[in-house]
């Protein structure tokens, strides 16, 4: 979260001093990359943020008429479901991040390893697993509670 | 299994998902994608195909314009500058018999003109011009109907997310985008605002005049209202010129963005945190609506499903409007069920390539289906515009949806001007920028 805030920043800077520069004709090359760079980890520092204040959108115009204890159940299948998915997308962004890695692919104008940038999203990625997980966990406590 | 067919099974289970388990929308997407993916092809692929695309989104420099252009609209209105806008309209036009509600449809067409989307002109307005119009007794539905029509001049006018997102989809210069936008958002704008006066004119009692001000008070208000054009002209001259990307574009008006509320002193440490908080929540949604629907569509080009439908329509030999029509159709169907953005990804697949075949503009058709989806943005049963006001004003759901009603017909009258002369409505202006 924080770290996504800080690119934000970072990301606002760096391309108006890009474009600072480029009227007084001193070119920067490279800002293209780190711009987007920074913009993945941008977003992937806000993924279990988002995820924890519930702001993706939901349909809930059929759902919302089920009975409360089948809204549960559902509630728990859906999220051991996307549970399972985000921790998939994860560990295969961690996968490509190691081939860069091992590969030792470099960016293409100023020839930086990004791999970790790759890591940092797959971070990302299982701290809205985790989240999910404390979701589903969530939704079984309360059951217990109830009984 | 393969073939068409999946795609059809994928478009079933997808929906089954969203509609029963709850799941939102962009994960929906992405998982049944990616289902999709490991049936036609086989699980290596989907795994691959999952992990490099995520990051390519993530790390896609076209899409860093969209985190920017919603920062710009959140220190805006973090700065309080709704209000000062709300302000100035409404002491040049609150005269008027429904005068309240005009001004909130300008004041939100001018805060639109910096901020990209719906839910953000929808709360700020809610906030701001609700209070006000429920002090001069407006009628409930008046007032809801007008503040979440005008709310979705958020998405139509630049900078607007998406026609940022169709942009690079579909490779169109999204300065042209902008440019081609600026007549049809005048159209919507003064299609909404004549519905007001009609309504006002239906039910005199429903919105009475408020008082008028003088010219100097009038004066008074507008250099604040000055500094939101000025913004909004930087932008547009930088993309008109063609000197600086989209995202340069955008992350120099967060810039004097920050400058203008700290020259003005409008800005504390915490409204800073909250722009900033607010910026990472509703980018880090687009983003994952972004990447569901390119997983999706990936896994509907796979089946060859958007080849077939395109072929489908094409043997039935409708005259080019008729099908124009039953795509709108299409959409305005899909704006009722489901968000906007995500339908408009998972259809362009499917009707982008066939649109252009017929021989349409590719900018012109931007304009007309942002104007298609945003109306699906107040329609029942998930006009997500209407939630929020509702949400934050206190007024019955099922009142903001019939008040917001009155105003379908300006969409459609704006569709019809602008099918009926794509020239002069879009390409006059987008045709100038380089």
């Amino acid at each position: 979260m924080i770290a996504g805030g800080v690119s934000l920043l970072a990301l606002t800077l760096l391309a108006t001093m890009n474009v600072a520069l480029r009227i007084f004709q001193v070119p920067v090359s490279g800002t293209y990359e780190v711009v987007s760079f920074l913009g993945a980890i941008v977003t992937a520092g806000a993924l279990g943020y988002t995820q924890k204040r519930k702001d993706h959108i939901v349909v809930d115009i059929l759902s919302e008429k089920f009975p409360a204890p089948v809204k549960r159940v559902l509630d728990r299948v859906s999220y051991a479901l996307i549970l399972v998915f985000f921790s998939i997308v994860s560990w295969q962004t961690f996968v490509y991040g190691k081939r860069l890695q091992l590969t030792g692919e470099l960016s293409e104008t100023l020839k930086i390893a990004y791999y970790p940038f790759v890591f940092l999203v797959s971070l990302g990625f299982a701290v809205l697993a985790l989240t999910i997980f404390l979701d589903l966990i969530e939704t079984v406590w309360t059951r217990e509670e109830k009984k | 299994m393969s073939g068409p067919i999946v795609g059809v099974y994928g478009i079933v289970v997808m929906f089954f998902i969203l509609f029963v388990l709850r799941v939102p929308a962009a994960f929906t997407m992405a998982l049944v994608g990616f289902v999709g993916i490991a049936q036609v092809i086989s699980f290596e692929a989907a795994f691959s195909i999952v992990g490099t695309e995520m990051w390519n989104i993530f790390s896609s420099y076209g899409l860093t314009v969209i985190p920017l252009f919603i920062l710009v609209g959140e220190i805006v209105h973090y700065a309080g500058y709704n209000i000062s806008l709300y302000d100035a309209t409404y002491k040049w036009f609150g005269h008027f018999r429904g005068g309240l509600a005009m001004t909130t449809i300008m004041a939100s067409a001018a805060f639109s003109a910096i901020s990209g989307s719906n839910t953000a002109t929808a709360a700020t307005m809610s906030a701001v011009a609700i209070p006000a119009m429920k002090e001069y007794k407006y009628h409930p539905m008046l007032n809801a109907g007008s503040v979440a029509a005008g709310a979705t001049l958020g998405v139509l006018i630049p900078p607007s997310i998406v026609l940022v997102v169709y942009g690079l989809y579909t490779g169109q210069s999204i300065g042209k985008l902008f440019f081609g936008n600026i007549i049809p958002s005048v159209i919507l704008t003064v299609a909404i605002l004549g519905t007001v006066v009609w309504i006002c004119r239906m039910h005199p009692d429903w919105g009475p005049a408020g008082p008028r001000f003088g010219w100097k008070e009038r004066m008074k208000a507008l250099p604040e209202a000055i500094d939101i054009l000025v913004l909004f002209g930087i932008i547009m001259y930088a993309l008109f010129t063609g000197v600086v990307t989209a995202t340069e574009a955008a992350a120099v008006s967060c810039f004097l963005g920050y400058a203008i509320c700290l020259a003005r002193r409008k800005l504390t440490w915490k409204k800073f945190i909250d722009s900033m908080t607010d910026t990472l929540r509703i980018s880090c949604m687009v983003f994952m609506i972004v990447a569901g629907a390119v997983i999706f569509a990936r896994f509907l080009t796979l089946t060859r499903l958007p080849f077939a439908t395109a072929e489908w329509i094409q043997a039935l030999a409708l005259p080019k409007w008729m099908v124009l029509w039953v795509i709108l159709l299409c959409y305005i169907i899909g704006g009722c069920i489901m968000d906007a953005l995500a339908f408009l990804l998972v259809s362009l697949p499917i009707f982008y390539p066939l649109v252009i075949q017929l021989g349409y503009d590719p900018i012109w058709f931007g304009q007309v289906i942002t104007i298609v989806t945003t109306m699906g943005s107040i329609m029942p049963p998930i006009g997500i515009c209407c939630y929020v006001v509702s949400g934050i004003s206190g007024i019955p759901l099922g009142t903001v949806f019939r008040g917001s009603f009155y105003y379908m017909p300006s969409y459609i009258v704006s569709i019809i001007i602008l099918m009926i002369s794509p020239y002069w409505t879009v390409l006059v202006l987008s045709d100038l920028v380089k």
